[in-house]
């Protein structure tokens, strides 16, 4: 028989050509013809991250009970370890965790992640006696908890506009940098001698709105991809 | 005693009655099916090669698993009148399978037709038979039972007496050395006996000693008065020593191993002959068995498995040091090195040879042949180590056992199943396919590999004589060193060449997820494209390499590149270095051209482009440039910082430089291994005649050339999804009024 298409003679066992992927029409078809090779499948072997898991896993908890135990024999107390355990659940809560996870979703483990960073940040604080955490590293770390998590969770969820998503966040960048600089004064009761804050916040601004322009505005956005094609 | 010895005796009891009354035949087609039952239950354990020896007519058997040199002469028992060719060659075959050693079963001839000497003659023609075939006496043993162990006695005595070589050991089983039956066992035995007796053995000494030599028949009349001197009574020529070796000198004799059961009237001669040996400054070991009966060896009971335990160790220490087969081991060849170093957790340079019968394909016989095959070759069938320097090759102890074809060819190799075997054979319906890791050997040397397992099944399933010929290797002789050494060094220039060369055009498409291989079977009329060829004035290699070119010329243009940064089409041609340099060798042996294209320049027609390449490679393929490149790659090898260099090290530097110089050389890989010859009497089996490549590493074709009878095969295999140069290669072909059948592993 003979391909439709590309004229190229078939073998009897071929159902579509080789060549050019028609399907083969002939009348004589056979039902089962012998195939040159069997359709058995090759199982490909797929790595299982499950194993790596578990070693890192078992890493951090090495880390964690070796510095607790050597803490405990030097100083009597618990002093530097705590530290070096915050850093370790942080940087597994991190990077392992949504690992053991099939569906990782944003929503989920970016707020989480920022969590952790406040419970490690206020651990910090306390140890040190520090008296920063509630007037500034909290509301630091929660406004980037709010911006990092919406930014990723409209990505992740949306697939489009990021136009309008970029430049949100950097209208909000920009405004959290003044609420940083007041909060360090708040805390701190530094002197006033000039502000810093304006001028990230002025650019991120600007930064911001350009963006939300150029995703409203269909020709200006059509004319810088002409400009900046590759 | 066991459950098993009681059962036995009770059916040798039993039988025992009968079987003195018994007339000849009978106790001869009763052995012949002990014998046939016996080598049935070794079948799968050894090879038998009937007619090793012309005169008397015997065959060889060849353990599966030969573990050490040297022959064992095997003399069976039946008291001279009894064992014909199959109750020799059963427990030839039970020796041959137990000890791993070769077994030659002596048909000597048998009384009372064949009286004394004709035994003694044909088995010292069997042992001058064994001599002259290459096999030191030194390397030889003789085994007998029964009257077979008298029989290697009187062997012995003969050889002495002829001055000729004595063997290097004598194992008998229960042997019967003593016609006289003189000895006391055969009364006190008498009853716990449980199948001989006296009468018996008196009747079967009478047949053996003869009616010539001792009573007035026609023959001893007639010269008897000129020869009054050669009559000598029954008793006289009994106690003869060689036909009852016991009253012979046995000065001078080889270490000797005798089995005896402690309940059979042969239990005096066993003995006697022991304290014989002793006496004459022989060295004897006597193994006897209390409870156990005549020959129990040959029952092969479980609880007496210690006796091979026993041979094995006498054999080990009357042979020469030495003679135990050690498992080769070998250097990776210089054209071999790169493959190990340069495999992917995704990809091996494996290859593919195939064979389509004209009927379907006997799985257990092709097991069998398969595990014959592979002790031809060292060099092919072994698996790949790890050394601190260097990977190696080791032979491999067992034949791998055939596998079942998967729905892609090639299918990767896990490392894991080099290291235990470096080649697969596979069994499809009509087709014996053997895949091979490339650091083994190149195409050539696997096609030979391929035929003569081809051979040696259709010898095996048909019955059939195939002459060693055509690149079917005789099964049985042993491997030659030229075929397993590595020849790059040898065949070194005095200088080196540059390997710098140009990048190539890359093709490419989306990969098939899951490493699904296509292959595309182009079948071609032989005699269309010789043609083609010839009208162009080249090969046909050359040809199908310009189809290729042409066909990658379009996919460039297709992929709408700006034409000015067109990158050469380059086709890797490997070439055979075995007729430049005159030899035959089965390790890896060939080298590349790539000759290269530049579509930059304008437009080619197909025999614009053959003429290029065909000047290019006569060009290249010359013995002096194959001899400076040879120079330039072994030149790298022998660097002494690179040897000594670990090697995780060496692969990494060689993984980088395949990766970034090697495969962006050349666009694909075209491999001829041109027109396959078959010894006659094979042809009629075989259809066809296949050749595959795995793809490049990081490239998604390759194409394998192939042509037996009047049909070309050429396999192009790719790992994407869309049959891009299938389809362009088809066209051009067309264009040339070539008529082309394709077949498929389709989804």
């Amino acid at each position: 028989m003979y391909c439709v298409k590309c004229g190229v003679e078939l073998a009897d066992s071929e159902r579509k050509c080789p060549l050019c992927l028609t399907p083969v029409y002939y009348p004589g078809l056979e039902e089962d013809p012998e195939r040159p090779f069997p359709r058995t499948e090759i199982e490909v072997e797929k790595v299982s991250l499950r194993g790596i898991n578990f070693i890192m896993t078992f890493l951090a908890a090495i880390a964690i009970i070796i510095s607790v135990i050597a803490d405990i024999n030097t100083s009597m107390g618990f002093s530097w370890s705590g530290y070096v355990v915050g850093g370790v659940v942080l940087s597994y809560v991190v990077f392992v965790l949504p690992m053991w996870f099939v569906r990782r979703s944003p929503a989920v483990f970016v707020p989480v992640d920022f969590a952790v960073a406040a419970i490690y940040l206020w651990y910090i604080s306390f140890a040190t006696g520090g008296d920063w955490f509630w007037t500034l590293a909290l509301p630091i770390t929660g406004g980037l908890a709010l911006i990092c998590s919406s930014v990723t969770i409209l990505i992740y969820y949306l697939r489009c506009g990021y136009l309008y998503i970029f430049g949100g966040a950097s209208i909000a960048l920009g405004a959290l940098s003044l609420l940083i600089e007041w909060l360090i004064h708040v805390t701190f009761t530094l002197p006033v001698h000039h502000m810093w804050s304006p001028y990230p916040a002025i650019t991120l601004g600007l930064i911001g709105i350009m963006l939300i322009v150029i995703a409203i505005v269909k020709p200006f956005r059509e004319s810088l991809a002409r400009l900046f094609a590759l | 005693m066991k459950l098993v010895d009681k059962f036995i005796r009770t059916q040798l009891e039993l039988t025992k009655p009968i079987a003195d009354g018994q007339p000849l035949t009978e106790a001869r087609s009763l052995h012949d099916r002990i014998g046939r039952v016996m080598h049935h239950s070794r079948r799968r354990d050894v090879v038998i090669v009937d007619d090793y020896i012309k005169e008397p007519d015997s065959a060889l058997i060849v353990p599966r698993d030969e573990l050490r040199g040297g022959v064992i002469l095997y003399l069976h028992g039946g008291g001279y009148v009894c064992g014909t060719e199959h109750a020799a060659n059963g427990f030839g075959s039970v020796l041959s399978a137990e000890l791993g050693m070769r077994v030659v079963p002596v048909e000597y001839r048998l009384a009372p037709e064949n009286p004394y000497p004709a035994a003694l003659d044909d088995a010292l023609m069997a042992y001058r038979a064994v001599v002259a075939d290459g096999t030191e006496p030194g390397r030889i043993v003789f085994v007998g039972d029964s009257a077979g162990g008298g029989l290697a006695y009187a062997l012995a005595l003969k050889l002495k007496e002829l001055g000729e070589d004595m063997p290097a050991g004598i194992i008998a089983i229960s042997p019967w050395v003593d016609l006289t039956l003189s000895g006391d066992s055969y009364d006190h035995n008498k009853e716990a006996d449980p199948s001989l007796t006296r009468e018996r053995l008196e009747y079967y000494a009478d047949c053996y000693v003869g009616e010539e030599y001792c009573s007035p028949t026609m023959g001893a009349k007639q010269k008897g008065k000129e020869q009054p001197k050669r009559i000598r009574t029954r008793s006289e020529l009994r106690k003869d020593p060689l036909l009852s070796p016991l009253f012979g000198d046995l000065t001078g004799l080889p270490p000797s191993l005798i089995f005896v059961g402690e309940d059979e009237i042969l239990l005096s001669d066993a003995l006697s002959m022991r304290d014989k040996l002793n006496e004459c400054g022989c060295s004897v070991h006597l193994v006897s068995r209390p409870e156990m009966w005549h020959n129990y060896v040959l029952f092969c009971l479980k609880h007496f498995k210690s006796d091979y335990d026993y041979m094995n160790a006498f054999i080990r220490r009357v042979m020469p040091k030495g003679n135990e087969r050690k498992l080769k081991w070998m250097h990776i060849d210089n054209g071999g090195k790169i493959y190990p170093a340069s495999r992917t957790s995704t990809w091996h340079n494996v290859f593919r040879l195939s064979m389509t019968l004209n009927e379907e394909v006997d799985r257990e016989v092709l097991q069998s042949a398969l595990d014959v095959t592979v002790r031809r070759f060292p060099s092919i069938a072994v698996r790949l180590r790890r050394g601190v320097f260097w990977y190696y090759l080791e032979e491999i102890p067992h034949a791998p056992t055939v596998q079942d074809e998967k729905c892609y060819p090639l299918a990767r190799m896990p490392f894991d199943d080099i290291r235990h075997c470096a080649f697969r054979v596979i069994h499809y319906k009509n087709r014996i396919a053997c895949e091979f890791f490339h650091a083994l050997t190149d195409g050539t040397g696997a096609l030979v590999f391929l035929k003569t397992l081809v051979a040696e099944y259709l010898a095996e399933k048909h019955s059939i004589h195939i002459t060693p010929g055509f690149g079917v290797l005789d099964r049985l002789e042993p491997p030659k060193e030229e075929e397993y050494i590595d020849q790059f060094p040898k065949h070194k220039g005095p200088v080196g060449k540059s390997r710098s060369d140009t990048d190539s055009y890359r093709i490419h498409g989306t990969p098939e997820d899951d490493g699904f291989c296509h292959v595309t079977c182009f079948m071609i009329k032989s005699k269309e494209l010789l043609d083609l060829a010839h009208s162009m004035g080249v090969t046909v290699t050359t040809v199908l390499a310009a189809a290729l070119s042409v066909a990658a010329i379009r996919l460039q243009n297709q992929d709408k590149v700006n034409k000015r940064r067109h990158k050469e089409i380059k086709i890797l041609l490997p070439c055979d270095l075995r007729r430049i340099f005159g030899v035959d060798t089965l390790r890896n042996f060939m080298l590349y051209v790539t000759p290269g294209i530049d579509p930059r320049l304008g437009e080619y027609t197909l025999s614009e482009i053959a003429k290029i390449i065909q000047n290019k490679m006569q060009l290249e393929i010359t013995e002096k440039n194959m001899r400076a490149m040879i120079h330039t790659n072994v030149k790298d090898e022998e660097t002494l910082i690179l040897k000594l260099a670990p090697l995780f090290l060496k692969n990494a530097v060689m993984k980088f430089f395949f990766l970034l110089f090697g495969e962006k050389k050349s666009t694909m890989t075209l491999s001829n291994l041109g027109v396959v010859k078959l010894p006659p009497e094979m042809t009629p089996y075989v259809k066809d005649v296949d050749f595959t490549l795995a793809t490049q590493a990081s490239g998604p074709y390759n194409a394998a050339v192939i042509s037996y009878g009047d049909m070309l095969h050429m396999n192009i295999i790719r790992n994407i999804k869309e049959p891009r140069l299938e389809y362009e290669v088809y066209r051009v072909l067309r264009e040339c009024g070539i008529h082309v059948k394709v077949e498929s592993n389709e989804r």
